[in-house]
């Protein structure tokens, strides 16, 4: 399969595209929120995209601000009184339900939780899904939108260096015939002149990732410090470096379990 | 881009080995018993750990379980234990097994009541982390000596069905041979508090495709599936119970969390399902429903199911476990493997119930089963949907392993 759209966004200002209905964008969660602004960056408006495209959601805490609100309700008024409305956002696949109705896509739609394997998990799910021939293109979004209520919680792990960040990103995987420009992906070439670590993007200076992203160096994602998102390997990456550069190795690692594959520049093989 | 054609009859996959507990109990036989009787496993409790549990029944798992950090993750081993165990796969064979685990609340349980009882962040901390589904894996993975890839899916009810599906295609594409795909989900407070927020729980207990029917129960409970290459099972020398044929998966894009009630994806799901699995539809002997007892969905579901298939036996065991939510799909999954096995098909329990009261009816079309029955089963179906939409069905066929769910 190959990659043929790719955005990214760094930071919790997303705002929602105008498509998205006002009653949405104001119930919508805050990931589900990220998750139109990132798509509508690589897919303006959603048009083109194919009725029946597939849907991954790959996010790690998953909608963290309505789970806060739902609990901080129970907390208040009790079981029997909570508001139903925080609820049905705050389940792990309402993001995905939500850009399935507002696109109107009918394929193959899932969330998963992979931690630091976020990224390549759901281009694996992507490729099973394009190789079974149930979806013409799988659209992904990989990303973790957090509050101040887990970010409370994280800066409190003694000694941690691992302060978390909010960003997603979206991507398009269509079948290698497809006939949109993209950057092929192989599982089993690990050579690109670029290595992406990841497991967790950290960084205080994104003009780093992205020289790293578009050079030839490997860049070791924990060897920088600032954010961390932890689905958000290909986050290091913005729109030039995803057009103009090389060859790239993606690699993730979590708990003794290693994922790796290469994907190559675009229009390449 | 082209739109997809229906898929072409794909290898099938075997089914090596079940294994699963809930309200009706722990172990095979425990469910073949209750899906036979059509046993009601739902009670109101007082549990402090589940405040509205004392109003609203629930299917709770009465068991002792291994100490794990997480309820959920203990039900999901006790479940895998089983199915591994039954594959024959023993500890020290199991490096290269695969696990997929779907899941709707993970380490909810244990992260909620470390925040409602007012925990600080440094407390609240280590369970909100285990809260997320891939620690649940990971967890899981470990405890039973799994070494292979791990993968955790969360689509509300569908979750079981996400990871059935990738696990069939996982080694339908050569990346594994053996996978454990796993459902489970354990009660917690959220999950009850925010089904009741939206009246979607009936006090008197779920009543599934009954025409009185007011709601859901929630119960909890997991269930595990050995996914098996042919080409392993033969160097095996393992015996198949059944075969995982064929999967659909398709979204309304309709609403958060009403079906379409046109059913148009769940019936596109269904089609994809049986294309896949080159089984004709008239060769479907047994439909093991979603069923909650909602209003919307089983209403939705029967219309699909008449529509396509006439007058099919159709069941839900949701009275008999509760709806156990990401685990739900699993063991559904296991029911029909085990109907297949023993070739037999279960009652639809609450169903009976309704019209015994005389204020109800069952819906027209497919035939909800009342009675446990012999019935000559070549393939079977599970349907699922899910919130956000999602529509999963799957499509069993026989084996030829010897029947795993009767007592010895």
């Amino acid at each position: 399969m190959k990659l043929t759209r790719f955005a990214r966004i760094v930071g919790d200002d997303a705002v929602c595209p105008a498509w998205v209905p006002p009653v949405q964008r104001r119930r919508l969660d805050p990931l589900a929120r990220l998750a139109t602004a990132v798509v509508d960056l690589a897919v303006p408006g959603g048009l083109g995209l194919n009725p029946d495209t597939g849907v991954i959601v790959s996010t790690s805490y998953g909608a963290v601000e309505s789970t806060h609100r739902f609990l901080v309700g129970m907390a208040q008024f009790g079981d029997a009184a909570a508001s139903p409305t925080p609820f049905t956002t705050s389940v792990h696949s309402s993001c995905a339900g939500a850009l399935g109705e507002l696109l109107g896509l009918h394929g193959p739609s899932t969330t998963i939780s992979q931690g630091g394997l976020g990224t390549l998990s759901a281009l694996r799910w992507a490729d099973l899904v394009l190789t079974a021939g149930r979806a013409p293109a799988v659209l992904m979004v990989i990303g973790d939108r957090h509050n101040d209520w887990t970010r409370r919680i994280v800066a409190t792990l003694s000694g941690s260096k691992w302060p978390i960040g909010d960003g997603a990103v979206a991507l398009l995987a269509e079948p290698d015939h497809a006939p949109a420009p993209g950057r092929r992906l192989d599982w089993s070439g690990l050579s690109g002149a670029l290595t992406l670590d990841g497991g967790g993007l950290r960084t205080d200076d994104e003009s780093l990732l992205v020289t790293a992203a578009t050079g030839s160096r490997r860049l070791i994602a924990p060897d920088l410090i600032g954010s961390w998102w932890p689905c958000c390997l290909l986050a290091g990456m913005d729109s030039a470096a995803w057009r103009d550069g090389p060859d790239c190795t993606l690699r993730e690692g979590e708990g003794g379990q290693v994922l790796a594959a290469r994907i190559g520049q675009l229009n390449s093989d | 881009m082209t739109t997809p054609s229906a898929p072409t009859a794909r290898p099938p996959v075997a089914i090596t080995g079940l294994g699963c507990l809930g309200a009706a109990g722990v172990g095979l036989a425990a469910q073949t018993t209750a899906l036979r009787s059509g046993a009601c496993g739902l009670h109101r409790r007082d549990d402090p750990r589940l405040p509205l549990a004392a109003t609203l029944p629930i299917g709770r798992v009465d068991a002792d379980l291994p100490r794990l950090p997480g309820r959920t993750a203990a039900l999901a081993v006790v479940a895998g234990a089983e199915a591994l165990a039954g594959a024959g796969l023993h500890a020290g064979n199991r490096a290269d097994i695969a696990v997929v685990i779907g899941s709707c609340t993970a380490g909810m349980p244990e992260s909620e009541r470390d925040f409602l009882d007012g925990g600080d962040a440094d407390a609240v901390w280590p369970s909100y982390r285990r809260q997320q589904t891939h620690c649940l894996t990971a967890m899981v993975a470990r405890h039973l000596g799994c070494g292979g890839l791990r993968s955790a899916h969360s689509v509300a009810c569908a979750s079981a069905a996400a990871a059935l599906i990738e696990a069939t295609e996982l080694v339908r594409s050569g990346r594994a041979e053996r996978v454990l795909a796993i459902g489970a989900d354990a009660l917690c407070r959220l999950t009850m508090a925010g089904f009741h927020s939206l009246h979607l729980v009936d006090p008197a207990g779920c009543r599934p495709f009954a025409g009185n029917r007011a709601g859901m129960s929630l119960g909890e409970g997991a269930a595990a599936l050995v996914v098996e290459s042919a080409a392993s099972v033969g160097r095996r020398g393992a015996r198949p119970l059944a075969w995982l044929a064929g999967w659909g998966l398709r979204a309304d894009a309709y609403h958060i969390t009403s079906p379409d009630p046109a059913g148009t994806q769940l019936d596109r799901a269904i089609a994809d399902a049986l294309s896949d699995a080159g089984v004709a539809a008239s060769s479907i002997g047994y439909v093991s429903a979603h069923g909650t007892g909602t209003v919307d969905n089983d209403a939705c579901e029967a219309v699909v199911i008449a529509r396509r298939f006439g007058a099919v036996p159709m069941a839900s065991c949701k009275r008999t476990y509760g709806h156990t939510l990401g685990a739900a799909a699993a063991i559904e999954a296991v029911a029909c493997c085990l109907a297949l096995a023993g070739q037999e098909i279960w009652p639809s329990a609450g169903a009976a119930d309704a019209v015994d009261a005389g204020n109800g009816h069952v819906l027209a079309g497919p035939e909800i089963v009342r009675r446990a029955r012999p019935a000559r089963l070549d393939a079977v179906l599970s349907t699922t949907l899910a919130f956000g939409g999602v529509n999963a069905a799957l499509v069993f066929t026989p084996g030829d392993g010897p029947s795993p769910g009767e007592a010895p």
